[in-house]
C-alpha cells in the first residue's frame, strides 16, 4: 500500500516537472484556446482545448543527466536521483530541468516535491497508526495534495496558490528559489486541500544548491541540432 | 598612367569574375571556422553565408541539392533510423529532410543497457552514454570533454552543441588514410572517464559516407 502510494506520488510529481502553464518563465507559447461543445457527453458540456509549445532547453545542461520520460504508469518505480539536478525530456510536454526532494520519517510520513523550471509539485502521505495496547495496530496511509506553498525570499516571503499539489513558477518564484542561501538545508510551508494547517517541512541542501541550475536565468532559445552542424 | 596598363585593369574590371569565382580569395578549412558553424546552426547555412570554406567547396550537402540527389541514389534511405554500423540517409519522419549519418554503439555484451551511442554526420558526431533497465526511464549523459584517438593520434574534439561534438579536418583525414583502423573515444563525463571504442565496420561506414560526399577531396 506505502509502496503504491510511493509510486503514485512520484509519478505525479515528476509529471509536473515539465507542466508548461502560460504566466510562468520560459514562457513556453500558448498559441490558442477555444471552446468547444463536447459531444461525446450527454449533459452537452463545454470542453476547452488549449495549445501550448513544447519547452526547450537551451545549451549550458551538458553536465546533468537527460532522463527520457519513457517509463509509463505501469512501471512506477522511477530510480532517478533525489537533490540533483537533471534535464528531462517529456514526450507530451517537452524538455524541462528539475530537482526532486524528499522529506520523510522512516516507515512513516512522507513529502515529496518536484521543482522544475515551469512548475512545482508538492504531494505525500500522512502515515496515522490506530490501534495498539491490546489489539493489532494499524497504520493508514492518507495521500496529500499541496495547495497552498510558502517560500522565504529575503525579508518576505512568497505565498503562490496552486491546485492539485500544482504551481505555477512565475519570474519572482524563480528568482526567490535562485537566490535562496546556500550551503543549508532550506524551508518551505504549505497546506493541503481541504486543512488550513501549514505544514512546515525541510528541503535538503543539495537541493537548494540545485535550484541554481534548475532557476538559471535564461529565455529559452532552442540550441542547434548536432545533425545540422555535422551535415 | 601609361595607357597599356589602363586598359589591362579595365579589362580585368569588365571580365565580371567575382573574387570568389576567380579564386582570389585563400579558401579556408571548416577547422577555423566552428564558432561561425555554431552561430549560423547549420552547416549549409555556413556555406551559403561563407562560400570560400574547403568543405563548402568541394563537398557536397545541402547546399549542392543537385549532387546531393545524386550521392543519395548510392546509399539506402531510411525513415527515422538506418541499420547499426552501416552508411545511409536518415529520414526525419516529420520534416522528410534525409541526412548521411552512421550510427553505432559500444556497450558490454552482459549488461546491453548500458553503453554508449555513437552518432557521425560528415563533420560532427553525437555521443552519448546511455542508461536504461526493464521500467525505468532512459538516462542520457553527455560527455563535457571529447578526445578521438586513431593510429597513434590524438584529436581534441570542440563541443559545438550538447553531445555533440566537430571532427577536425585531421582527424577525418587520419580516418580516410585508415579506415581499419581501431578508433576510439576518451569520453570524460560527471561520473567519469570512459573509453568508446568504435568497431571497424562503423569507422569503414563513415569513410565510405565521407568518399561519396567528396570530403576525401578536401584536403
Amino acid at each position: 500500500m506505502k509502496a503504491l502510494f510511493r509510486s503514485l506520488c512520484a509519478t505525479a510529481i515528476l509529471g509536473g516537472a515539465a507542466i508548461p502553464v502560460s504566466a510562468q518563465i520560459g514562457s513556453p507559447n500558448v498559441s490558442s484556446s477555444s471552446t468547444v461543445q463536447n459531444v461525446f457527453c450527454e449533459k452537452n458540456l463545454k470542453s476547452t482545448v488549449t495549445r501550448i509549445s513544447k519547452t526547450i532547453l537551451p545549451s549550458g545542461y551538458s553536465d546533468l543527466k537527460d532522463v527520457q520520460l519513457n517509463s509509463d504508469f505501469r512501471y512506477p518505480s522511477n530510480d532517478l536521483p533525489f537533490s540533483e539536478a537533471m534535464a528531462l525530456n517529456d514526450p507530451v510536454t517537452g524538455q524541462s530541468v528539475a530537482v526532486l526532494d524528499q522529506n520523510f520519517i522512516p516507515g512513516g510520513s512522507k513529502v515529496f516535491s518536484s521543482w522544475g523550471r515551469h512548475g512545482i509539485s508538492i504531494g505525500g502521505y500522512w502515515f496515522y497508526k490506530t490501534g495498539g495496547g491490546f489489539s493489532t495496530p494499524i497504520g493508514n496511509f492518507v495521500p496529500f495534495e499541496a495547495d497552498v506553498l510558502w517560500i522565504s525570499d529575503g525579508s518576505s516571503f512568497l505565498v503562490i496558490k496552486g491546485c492539485n499539489g500544482r504551481f505555477t513558477v512565475t519570474k519572482e518564484v524563480a528568482e526567490a528559489l535562485r537566490n535562496y542561501p546556500a550551503g543549508k538545508n532550506g524551508y518551505i510551508r504549505f497546506s493541503t486541500e481541504g486543512t488550513g494547517s501549514a505544514i512546515l517541512s525541510e528541503i535538503g541542501k543539495s537541493t537548494v544548491e540545485a535550484w541554481k541550475k534548475v532557476y538559471a536565468n535564461w529565455t529559452p532559445d532552442a540550441p542547434p541540432k548536432v545533425e545540422s552542424l555535422g551535415f | 598612367m601609361k595607357p597599356w596598363l589602363l586598359g589591362g585593369i579595365l579589362l580585368l574590371l569588365s571580365s565580371g569574375k567575382s573574387p570568389v569565382d576567380g579564386q582570389t580569395i585563400r579558401s579556408v578549412s571548416l577547422d577555423q571556422k566552428v564558432v561561425e558553424l555554431k552561430e549560423a546552426r547549420s552547416l549549409a547555412a555556413l556555406c551559403a553565408k561563407e562560400p570560400q570554406i574547403k568543405e563548402c567547396q568541394l563537398a557536397i550537402g545541402e547546399w549542392k541539392p543537385a549532387e546531393l540527389e545524386r550521392a543519395k541514389m548510392e546509399a539506402p534511405t531510411c525513415f527515422d533510423q538506418c541499420m547499426l554500423d552501416a552508411f545511409g540517409f536518415y529520414k526525419d519522419p516529420e520534416s522528410s529532410r534525409e541526412i548521411p549519418a552512421v550510427r553505432t554503439k559500444d556497450f558490454d555484451g552482459s549488461a546491453p543497457s548500458r553503453g554508449f551511442e555513437v552518432t557521425f554526420y560528415p563533420v560532427a558526431i553525437r555521443l552519448v552514454r546511455y542508461e536504461g533497465c526493464a521500467g525505468c526511464a532512459l538516462i542520457y549523459q553527455y560527455p563535457t570533454k571529447v578526445t578521438a584517438r586513431i593510429n597513434g593520434q590524438s584529436f581534441a574534439l570542440p563541443m559545438v552543441a550538447r553531445g555533440g561534438y566537430y571532427i577536425p579536418s585531421g582527424m577525418r583525414r587520419a580516418i580516410l588514410a585508415s579506415p581499419t583502423s581501431s578508433l576510439s573515444f576518451d569520453a570524460q563525463t560527471t561520473e567519469g572517464k570512459f573509453q568508446v571504442n568504435i568497431s571497424t565496420k562503423a569507422v569503414k561506414a563513415y569513410t565510405e559516407m565521407l568518399r561519396l560526399l567528396n570530403y576525401d577531396k578536401v584536403i
